[in-house]
C-alpha cells in the first residue's frame, strides 16, 4: 500500500488538513490563497518524501467475561474494556493493525517548524490528515478481503479511546513486531515514535443480515461520522 | 583445533550462515510474541535442534539465538543480558560440534537492535544505546563468540553505537549488517551508499544487508553495495515477501529460486551469504549446493573519497563540491552573538539557506573563547543533523571538541583539519581511526607554511604518510595547500595552484581550499574570488569553503560545470540562471529583491514574490504603516527589509513598540475574534520575527541586541513527552512579544527545569504535554517547580489539559492558545 493507492479526492484532503488547524468552519474558497498553497505544497512534499507502512495480523477473539468486559485475543492479549466489547461484539477475529507515516514525516515536521513555524503546523496537519487517509485505505483494503469471505469489518479502534487503555499501544507494538516489521516503536514513555504512528484493533464480523436488516458497511470514519446512530456496535456509546 | 579466526577464512571460500530462526520455533510451539532468547536456558535443546539442522544443511557461521538480548528486551523475563548471552553462544557451540564432523564452524554473537529510537527521532539517548551495547558485547566476548554480529539494524545512529561498542568493548572481528525497504533506504532515510561510507569509516571487517526484502528485490541493493564497498559483502534476504495465510505469516520463495539468485550475488562479489526470515535449513543446504564452489571474487579497494549523512553519502569524485562556510563565526558578529545566546534557530537559518544555495557540506565551527566549545559543537551538530541531512564538516582546534562531534555525528564527517604538525598528527589520526572521516589536511607544519609549491607538496607527503602509519587510507585525506593572501604575496596565487596541481597527480589525493583568503586586504575581494576559485576549479580543486551568499562564486562554481562537461546539457546552469540578469552594476537594493524572490522560489511560499518588488531596500519612503501592514499580511521578507531599513534611522526600542507590537496586536486579536486562524497568526509571527531579526542583525553590528529583550521565560514539552509542536508556537510568540524564550526542547526531566530556573532567575515556565500519560510528569515538574522556587509562576497547555486539569495538578494558569500564553506572560512579567 502506497500513496498511489490513496483515492482521496485532493480538495477532501485539504478539508481535512484545514479542521486540523481550526479552519474547519471557514469555506474552503473563503480560505486565503497564502494558506490553502501551503497546505498543497506540504501534502506534495509529504507524498514525495515519505514511505507509509503497515502491517497487519488476525487474532481470534474470546469474550471472555461481560462482567469485567475481558476478551482474549488468540490468548495471547487480554484486554478489558467496555467500549471495546461492545465495538467487537459478534465478532470472532479481530484484526490487530499498526500503520506509520515513518521517520522521513517526523523530520518534515520538525524541519519545516524550524524554518517557519506556521510551516511547521501546516506540515504537521497534512501528515495527521494523510495518516488517516493512509489507514482509510488500508482499512477499504482490508475490508475487501473481509467481503470476499462473507465478513465485514468494524471501524478501527485504537487504545486510548474510551476505555480502551493507551497502554495496549504497547502490546500491539510488541505482537506486530512493528520496531523491525515497520520501523515503529515506543518510548519509554510509551508514546509511538515516528509520531504519525497509528495502532487499531478492527473486528470481523460475518455478514449478519438480520441484525442490520441488510448489509451494511462500517463508515470508513468510524462511528463517530456514522449516520447510524442506534448501531448495536457503535463505540464510546 | 587451533584458534578459530573468522577473518583468516574470509575470501578463502564462500562462507554461509544459518537461516531463519523465528520460523523454526514456531514449529517447536512458539507462541507470537513470546521471548525465545529465553529459550536459550528453558529450552536449550530445542535451540540446539534448530542450529544443528542448519550445521547439518551445510553452513559454516551459526549465529547465537540472542537477537532480542538486550536489557530492554529482557526486563521483566527474571534473566541478565549475560545469562542468555552466556547460554546463547553456548548452544550454538555445543550444536557445531555434534553436528559439525570436525567442520570448522564460526559462531557469532547476534546483536540487532534495541527497539528504541535514538535521540532525536526518538527518546533513547546515544550514550544509553552505546550502554545497552556493551552489556551485550562483553557478555558475547566472554562467551567465547568468534565475532560479533550486529544486524537487522534500520537507523543509522544505533547503528553506529552498536559498533562503536563493539570496536571499544571487545577484541572480536565486527561483521554489521542492515536492513533496507522496497525504496532502497533503511527505516530512517539511509541509503546503501551512506551505510557503507559509515561503517567502512568505524573500521567493520565485513558488511551487507540482511532482512526486510527477498532476494530479488534485493538485487539494487546488492549492487550498490558491491559497487561502493571495499569490505567483504554480506547478504542474508528473506525467503521473499511475507503474506498472511490463515493467520500464518509465509514467504513467497522457495529454496531452489532462492539459492539460484543468491549465486549471481556470488558471482558479482558477495562473500558471505545466508538466509533471514522465512529461510529454512533447506534454503541453506541447497544455498551451499549452488554457491559453494564458487570461488570469491577479490575485493578491490574502491578508492572512494566519501562522506555521509544520516541519508546519502557525498563522493569527492570528479565534480566540485561546496562545504558552506557560513556556521563559522570569523568575521560575523551577529553568529558570535548566536553562539553565545544559545541561539540555534539562528543557526539553523544559516544551514537551511546554504542547503537552498546548493551546499554539499556545511562547515561547523563555533569557536569562541567565551565558550565551552565541546559541548557547544556537539549541540550545533545534533540540532542541524536533526533537521539538515547534508554531511557536514567538523572544524575545530580543540581535540576534544572534535571527538565529541565525531562520536555522536550521524554518519561519517569531513574534519577540518589535521597539520603537519606533529603534534596534530598525534591527536587527530587516532580520531579519524577510531570514528571514520575524510580529514583536511592543511600543509603547513612546525616551521610555517612553506612558500613554495615544493615545500607544501612535502608536508602534504608527510600528512599522508603518517596518516597511512595509522591505518588511514589516503582516500580518507583530502589536501588544503592553502592560500596566501595576493595582498601580501603577489605570487600567493601562482604557488598555491602549482602545489594543488602537485599533490593532486603526483600524491593521487582529493584536494580543499579556503578559497576566499586570497584575497584580504583588497577591495571587491568578490572579484577577485570568484575568479581565483574558477581558477582553482580548472586546475583541479575538488572541495571549497566558500560562502554560499556570494553569487560570483555561485557562478564561477555553475560556469565551470557547464564548462567542463559536468553539467549535463547545462541543464543545472540553465536551471539556476535562466530568466536572470546579468549581475553587473546591479545597484544593493535589487539585488536584496532578488534574493528574496529567489527564496520564495525555492520555497518559502509564505512570502508572496509579488510583494518582493515593493519591499526593495531602495523603494522610497518606506513608512511605519508599511511594516505594519507587512507584518499582518504575513510577508516575512518584506517585513525584514522593511525593518533592516528603518532600523538605520529609528531607534530599535521605538520602532519595536511603535509599529512591531502594534502590528501583532491586530493579528492576535484578530486572531481571539476568530477572524484570524492559527496558520495566518504564525505566519505574521513569523514575518513579525524576521523584522526583529533584522533589528537584532542591525545592533549586533553596534553592540549590545541584548536590550531589544525582556524577562526570560522558560517553555518545554515535559518529561515522557515527544510532541513540541505546540510549544513551539508559543515560543514563537512569546519571542515576538520580545520576551527571551529559553527552549528546553522536548522530553525534559522535572530537575532540568528546576535548574535552569534557578540558575536563569526565571519567573515564568511554560510546560506543555500531548497525552495524559505524561500529564503525570507535569505535575511533578510543577511539584518541583513550586516547592524550589515558589515565586515562579506555571502555565501550561497542551492537548489533553483543561482548566480544571490545570487547576488538578495546581498549575497558575492553563493557557488555552498562544496568545493566551502572551497574556499570561504580559500579566506575570510585563
Amino acid at each position: 500500500m502506497t500513496w498511489e493507492n490513496l483515492s482521496e479526492p485532493e480538495q477532501q484532503l485539504r478539508q481535512e488538513v484545514l479542521r486540523y488547524m481550526g479552519m474547519g468552519s471557514v469555506p474552503q474558497a473563503e480560505v486565503e490563497k497564502r494558506v490553502c498553497d501551503g497546505v498543497d505544497a506540504a501534502v506534495a512534499e509529504l507524498r514525495r518524501q515519505t514511505r507509509p507502512r503497515f502491517v497487519r495480523k488476525i487474532y481470534s477473539l474470546d469474550f471472555l467475561n461481560e462482567a469485567d468486559w475481558s476478551l482474549s485475543f488468540g490468548g495471547v492479549l487480554t484486554v478489558r474494556s467496555r467500549s471495546l466489547w461492545i465495538n467487537l461484539r459478534d465478532c470472532r477475529e479481530a484484526v490487530f493493525f499498526a500503520a506509520t507515516l515513518g521517520a522521513e514525516a517526523d523530520q518534515l515536521i520538525c524541519r519545516a517548524s524550524r524554518r517557519d513555524i506556521s510551516r511547521g503546523l501546516i506540515m504537521e496537519a497534512a501528515a495527521t490528515a494523510l495518516l488517516e487517509a493512509y489507514c482509510d485505505a488500508c482499512q477499504m483494503q482490508l475490508e475487501e478481503e473481509r467481503n470476499q469471505k462473507q465478513e465485514t469489518l468494524r471501524p478501527r479502534f485504537s487504545p486510548g479511546y474510551g476505555d480502551f487503555d493507551i497502554i495496549h499501544q504497547k502490546d500491539m507494538v510488541h505482537l506486530l513486531d512493528t520496531p523491525r516489521q515497520i520501523g515503529m516503536t515506543l518510548t519509554g514513555g510509551g508514546m509511538l515514535v515516528p509520531a504519525k504512528s497509528v495502532t487499531a484493533v478492527m473486528g470481523i464480523a460475518p455478514w449478519t443480515e438480520k441484525k442490520t436488516g441488510s448489509r451494511q458497511r462500517c463508515h470508513i470514519h468510524g462511528c463517530e461520522a456514522c449516520g447510524k446512530t442506534d448501531c448495536l456496535y457503535r463505540r464510546n456509546k | 583445533m587451533a584458534e578459530r579466526n573468522i577473518l583468516d577464512a574470509l575470501g578463502k571460500r564462500i562462507l554461509f550462515f544459518d537461516g531463519g530462526m523465528g520460523s523454526m520455533l514456531q514449529k517447536k510451539g512458539m507462541i507470537p510474541g513470546e521471548n525465545t532468547d529465553i529459550w536459550n536456558i528453558t529450552r536449550p535443546d530445542d535451540i540446539q535442534d534448530v542450529q544443528r539442522q542448519y550445521v547439518e544443511a551445510g553452513c559454516d557461521i551459526l549465529l547465537a539465538n540472542m537477537f532480542g538480548a538486550n536489557r530492554l528486551k529482557l526486563a521483566g523475563t527474571g534473566y541478565t543480558v549475560e545469562e542468555i548471552v552466556l547460554a546463547a553462544v553456548k548452544n550454538a557451540r555445543k550444536a557445531a560440534e555434534e553436528a559439525g564432523n570436525g567442520r570448522e564452524i564460526f559462531v557469532g554473537a547476534d546483536v540487532s537492535s534495541t527497539g528504541r529510537l535514538l535521540q532525536p527521532l526518538g527518546d533513547l539517548p546515544f550514550d544509553e544505546a552505546c550502554d545497552i551495547y556493551r552489556e551485550i558485547v562483553t557478555a558475547a566476548e566472554k562467551a567465547g563468540a568468534d565475532f560479533i554480529h550486529i544486524e537487522t539494524m534500520s537507523d543509522t545512529l544505533e547503528l553506529k553505537a552498536a559498533v562503536l561498542t563493539a570496536k571499544e568493548y571487545t577484541n572480536l572481528p565486527v561483521f554489521a549488517t542492515v536492513t533496507f525497504d522496497q525504496s532502497g533506504k533503511m527505516l530512517t532515510g539511509g541509503n546503501p551508499e551512506a551505510v557503507v561510507a559509515m561503517l567502512e569509516g568505524l573500521g567493520v571487517d565485513a558488511l551487507g544487508t540482511n532482512c526486510g526484502l527477498g532476494p530479488y528485490q534485493l538485487e539494487t541493493v546488492v549492487k550498490d553495495l558491491l559497487r561502493t564497498a571495499s569490505v567483504p559483502v554480506i547478504v542474508q534476504p528473506n525467503a521473499g515477501l511475507p503474506r498472511q495465510e490463515n493467520g500464518q505469516t509465509v514467504y513467497d520463495v522457495g529454496p531452489a529460486d532462492f539459492a539460484e539468485k543468491m549465486r549471481q550475488f556470488a558471482e558479482e562479489g558477495a562473500w558471505l551469504l545466508g538466509g533471514c526470515c522465512g529461510t529454512t535449513p533447506e534454503h541453506i543446504r541447497m544455498l551451499k549446493e549452488a554457491c559453494g564452489e564458487i570461488t570469491p571474487k577479490p575485493i578491490t579497494d574502491k578508492g572512494r573519497t566519501v562522506v555521509s549523512s544520516y541519508t546519502h553519502a557525498v563522493v569527492v569524485a570528479d565534480d566540485p563540491i561546496i562545504i558552506g562556510e557560513r556556521i563559522n563565526p570569523t568575521g560575523k558578529s551577529r553568529l558570535k552573538q548566536a553562539l553565545r545566546d544559545h541561539d540555534m534557530d539562528y543557526i539553523l537559518q544559516e544551514g537551511f539557506s546554504q542547503q537552498d544555495k546548493g551546499a554539499h557540506i556545511l562547515d561547523i565551527n563555533v569557536g569562541l573563547p567565551e565558550i565551552d566549545e565541546p559541548s557547544m559543537i556537539l549541540d550545533v551538530v545534533r540540532e542541524v543533523q536533526s533537521v539538515i541531512d547534508l554531511p557536514l564538516q567538523i572544524d575545530t582546534a580543540n581535540v576534544k571538541a572534535m571527538e565529541q562531534a565525531l562520536r555522536y555525528y550521524n554518519g561519517k564527517a569531513m574534519i577540518n583539519s589535521v597539520s603537519g604538525k606533529q603534534e596534530s598528527m598525534e591527536a587527530v589520526f587516532p580520531l579519524v581511526k577510531k570514528y571514520g572521516g575524510v580529514v583536511i589536511g592543511l600543509t603547513l607544519d612546525e616551521s610555517g607554511i612553506p612558500s613554495t609549491a615544493e615545500g607544501r607538496f612535502a608536508i602534504a607527503e608527510k600528512i599522508v604518510n603518517t596518516a597511512a602509519s595509522y591505518g588511514i587510507a589516503k582516500k580518507d585525506i583530502i589536501m588544503d595547500v592553502l592560500c596566501m593572501t595576493i595582498s601580501s604575496d603577489p605570487q600567493g596565487a601562482v604557488t598555491t595552484l602549482q602545489a594543488l596541481k602537485m599533490v593532486k597527480e603526483k600524491l593521487g589525493v582529493r584536494t580543499s581550499l579556503g578559497v576566499s583568503n586570497i584575497s584580504f586586504g583588497l577591495p571587491r575581494r568578490d572579484i577577485i574570488n570568484a575568479n581565483f576559485y574558477a581558477q582553482a576549479l580548472a586546475a583541479g580543486l575538488d572541495c571549497a569553503i566558500l560562502n554560499t551568499n556570494a553569487d560570483g562564486m555561485l557562478q564561477a562554481y555553475h560556469a565551470y560545470r557547464a564548462l567542463a562537461g559536468k553539467d549535463e546539457n547545462c541543464g543545472k546552469f540553465i536551471e539556476t540562471y535562466a530568466g536572470t540578469t546579468a549581475p553587473t552594476a546591479v545597484p544593493a537594493a535589487s539585488s536584496a529583491g532578488a534574493a528574496s524572490a529567489a527564496s520564495s522560489a525555492a520555497g518559502q511560499g509564505a512570502a508572496a514574490p509579488a510583494a518582493s518588488g515593493s519591499a526593495g531596500a531602495g523603494s522610497p519612503a518606506v513608512s511605519g504603516s508599511d511594516l505594519e501592514r507587512a507584518i499582518v499580511k504575513g510577508l516575512k521578507e518584506q517585513a525584514g527589509h522593511l525593518a533592516a531599513e528603518l532600523v538605520k534611522t529609528t531607534e530599535p526600542l521605538t520602532l519595536i513598540n511603535t509599529q512591531l507590537v502594534p502590528a501583532l496586536d491586530i493579528v492576535g486579536k484578530g486572531f481571539e475574534a476568530g477572524t484570524v486562524f492559527l496558520p495566518q497568526l504564525l505566519m505574521s509571527a513569523e514575518a513579525a520575527k524576521a523584522a526583529f531579526e533584522a533589528v537584532r542583525s542591525a545592533m549586533s553590528r553596534t553592540g549590545d541586541a541584548s536590550q531589544t529583550k525582556k524577562d526570560k521565560i522558560i517553555v518545554a514539552t515535559v518529561k515522557g513527552d515527544i510532541h513540541d509542536i505546540g510549544k513551539n508556537i508559543v515560543k514563537v510568540l512569546l519571542e515576538n512579544y520580545g520576551y527571551d524564550v529559553i527552549d528546553l526542547g522536548k522530553d525534559v526531566a522535572p530537575e532540568t527545569i528546576v535548574e535552569t530556573a534557578r540558575s536563569q532567575n526565571v519567573k515564568l515556565v511554560g510546560l506543555s504535554a500531548l497525552m495524559t500519560t505524561t500529564v503525570v510528569n507535569m505535575e511533578e515538574t510543577i511539584r518541583q517547580l513550586q516547592a524550589a522556587l515558589p515565586d515562579c509562576r506555571i502555565m501550561v497547555g497542551g492537548a489533553v489539559l483543561t482548566e480544571s486539569y490545570a487547576q488538578m495538578i495546581h498549575a497558575d494558569r492553563y493557557t488555552r492558545d498562544a496568545m493566551a500564553s502572551v497574556h499570561f506572560a504580559q500579566t506575570v512579567l510585563g
